[in-house]
């Protein structure tokens, strides 16, 4: 089985089955395109990615490694946000920096699969909360100058479900 | 609440993650401050969601709305004029206009002229639903039409007054249509207006779907053999075709024909529909009525489309047919109404029909004996108005797999539930609606075995009480839709909806609806 070295951001070295590093797409380029030689024994530099979340995405990656590829273009599932399977539900049953840090680093790693099962989880996250709401679950600042939410409002009033 | 500060996500991934939300969650999140404003705002996908409702924007006065276009100008693709009466709203389409791809005007009282003067500020316009209250057309032939609208690809035209004066409105402006659907009334309906309009648009035309029309002879004829027009989807809704020869002739002159519900046309002989089948190489989807079939054979017919994946038969009195020799290996939807399924018929289907998915059988009496085989593909079975269910629901035990079952106005005994749980335990949608025997026993074992249960309807079951409600909105935990509608021994409880409970919950009990969420 062959591996490969990861170097993450805080200079820690892991060394990764490389099936399970090729579930990064930013790995997998590197390796394939750009002709990076694991052999070599000189680990990739992840210059955006702590060691802590490094840790825990491969734990992700080395349970998702043997799934097969998601069809494409399904509008249905791309909508839905209660078909998280359980084991990712319990996997992402962390405090809200690590979340966010995980799908930021699964956006520089290029790990769709990943990304999908993060934005599903935040936006389970904001669904039934007022705007007042949100912004306390996710520390977020009212950054509106005065007078631009009050017409935000106006034209929400507008608004209406698509049937 | 986390004091920690949350790293800063990038508008890809809240665009990824608001992909996901109503329209009425995305406008409260774009008042979270102004990263989510403008992301929401930027993405044509999400804006799309939204729609202009002009109704609400009558209420306020006349200042007011003036500030309030300046506002909305950029924020809507879709506009929704509804119940506003006669109101002159030029104005408001040149602000608006531009951005609007779809439009939809229902339930209002309205000038066809007008209509004519504000489809000018609408360029871009792409779909267009028409189906006012009430139509006055008296200066119509005042207003000059000297534009078009050459995007303009949907157009739907409801049952309106002055259907000849909308007809012809529309010929003058649209040449580009690729979906036609309208439906008249019967009497006045003038055939020659729609035949021109479309042959305006038959360079483009694909689908054509007419509804409430009386055809002379001929009819189809004249629209089939149109220079130039190639359509892929015909539909006829309680339209009267009285000839076979029309239907014949029209299999013969638009041979790409991959969707037919002439569900209104009376088929006499088998012949005519081999005919047809063998005219037709591409037909996915057939919808047939067998009023004044002669005879009980299908099979022959129907073994000559392979390509078929949806088939609907109809009568609307009681009729006997064989389809147990039907073979069909791409076949997932199969409809029956009214049809009394002959012996061994059932065998029939779920030897010969190995990827069907979808079965619905309505207003039906069954006389055959149970199959022996299994039905391994199917996922979805409607009942409807079925006598001796014993046998129908027998199919169930051997569709492992079934994740929607409909049961609605048959005699479903709580014994039968019961087997029907255990044997298909993947079951998520469970409509039983007017099935007078179920009882809270019943409904409560339901819960307890159906582990995958997400939405439950027991509409009119009047044997169900406020204990049923109650047990399902503990054990049913994946449940996001209930309906108790018409359960006359459920009292109805403020209670349920304000415990906290799952997110996304709705119960709906009668002429009001509770969200959980608001």
């Amino acid at each position: 089985m062959s591996t490969i070295k990861l170097e993450t951001s805080d200079g820690v070295k892991f060394t990764v089955k490389t099936q399970v590093a090729k579930c990064s797409g930013t790995i997998r380029t590197m390796l394939e395109d750009i002709g990076i030689n694991p052999q070599d024994g000189e680990a990739i530099p992840l210059s955006n990615v702590h060691s802590t979340i490094l840790q825990k995405i491969l734990v992700w990656a080395e349970h998702h490694v043997d799934d097969p590829e998601p069809p494409r273009d399904d509008a249905d599932a791309a909508k839905r946000t209660d078909d998280i399977c359980s084991w990712d539900e319990d996997f992402l049953k962390v405090d809200q920096r690590t979340l966010f840090d995980v799908m930021l680093a699964a956006n520089y790693l290029d790990m769709k699969q990943l990304i999908a099962v993060c934005c599903k989880t935040v936006a389970n996250m904001i669904k039934g909360k007022t705007a007042d709401q949100i912004r306390k679950t996710f520390n977020i600042e009212n950054d509106f100058p005065p007078g631009d939410e009050d017409k935000i409002r106006l034209r929400n009033q507008f608004c209406e479900e698509r049937r | 609440m986390e004091a920690a500060e949350l790293p800063p996500l990038s508008g890809r991934i809240l665009e990824h993650i608001f992909q996901h939300l109503s329209a009425f969650q995305l406008a409260r999140a774009r008042l979270t401050c102004r990263q989510w404003n403008e992301v929401i705002t930027g993405s044509p996908q999400l804006v799309a969601k939204f729609r202009l409702s002009l109704e609400r924007f009558f209420c306020g006065g006349e200042t007011e709305r003036d500030f309030m276009l300046e506002n909305v100008k950029t924020c809507y693709s879709t506009a929704d004029y509804g119940a506003s009466h006669l109101i002159q709203v030029e104005h408001v389409w040149v602000t608006v206009g531009p951005n609007i791809r779809h439009l939809i005007i229902h339930d209002c009282w309205l000038d066809l002229s007008k209509v004519g003067y504000m489809l000018r500020y609408l360029p871009n316009l792409e779909e267009l639903t028409f189906t006012p209250y009430y139509l006055e057309s008296d200066m119509i032939k005042d207003v000059k039409i000297d534009y078009r609208m050459d995007k303009l690809a949907t157009l739907t035209i409801g049952s309106t007054d002055r259907i000849d004066e909308v007809l012809d409105l529309f010929k003058q402006i649209c040449s580009n249509l690729v979906v036609l659907r309208v439906c008249g009334k019967k009497h006045d309906c003038n055939e020659e207006k729609l035949l021109n309009l479309i042959f305006a648009s038959r360079d483009t035309l694909q689908e054509i779907s007419l509804k409430k029309y009386n055809f002379e002879d001929e009819f189809l004829t004249k629209i089939s053999s149109m220079d130039r027009l190639e359509l892929k989807r015909l539909s006829l809704k309680q339209c009267y075709i009285e000839s076979e020869d029309d239907i014949f002739n029209l299999s013969l002159a638009q041979p790409l024909l991959e969707h037919l519900d002439i569900q209104s046309a009376q088929l006499r002989s088998n012949e005519v529909l081999v005919k047809i089948a063998q005219n037709l190489p591409y037909l996915r989807s057939l919808k047939i009525n067998l009023n004044k079939l002669k005879g009980s054979l299908l099979d022959d017919s129907l073994n000559c489309m392979p390509a078929l994946e949806h088939l609907k038969l109809l009568s609307e009195r009681p009729k006997r047919i064989d389809i147990s020799k039907f073979q069909n290996s791409n076949l997932a939807k199969l409809s029956l109404s009214g049809i009394t399924l002959t012996m061994n018929t059932l065998e029939g289907i779920t030897n010969n029909l190995p990827k069907l998915k979808t079965l619905t059988v309505e207003c039906s009496e069954h006389k055959s004996p149970l199959p022996q085989s299994v039905l391994q593909s199917l996922e979805s079975l409607k009942l409807k108005q079925v006598t001796n269910l014993e046998t129908t629901i027998y199919l169930t035990k051997s569709t492992w797999n079934l994740k929607h079952l409909q049961v609605i106005s048959c005699d479903l005994s709580g014994k039968l539930l019961q087997s029907i749980c255990q044997q298909c335990p993947l079951l998520e949608t469970v409509h039983l609606e007017s099935t007078y025997y179920v009882c809270d026993s019943d409904v409560q074992l339901l819960c307890r075995t159906l582990k995958r249960l997400r939405s439950l309807s027991l509409v009119d079951c009047r044997l169900v009480s406020d204990v049923t409600v109650e047990n399902v909105i503990v054990h049913c935990l994946k449940l996001e839709y209930l309906r108790i509608e018409y359960c006359r021994k459920v009292e109805k409880n403020r209670r349920w909806y304000q415990t906290e409970m799952k997110p996304r919950f709705k119960i709906s009990i009668g002429p009001e609806c509770w969200y959980k969420d608001s």
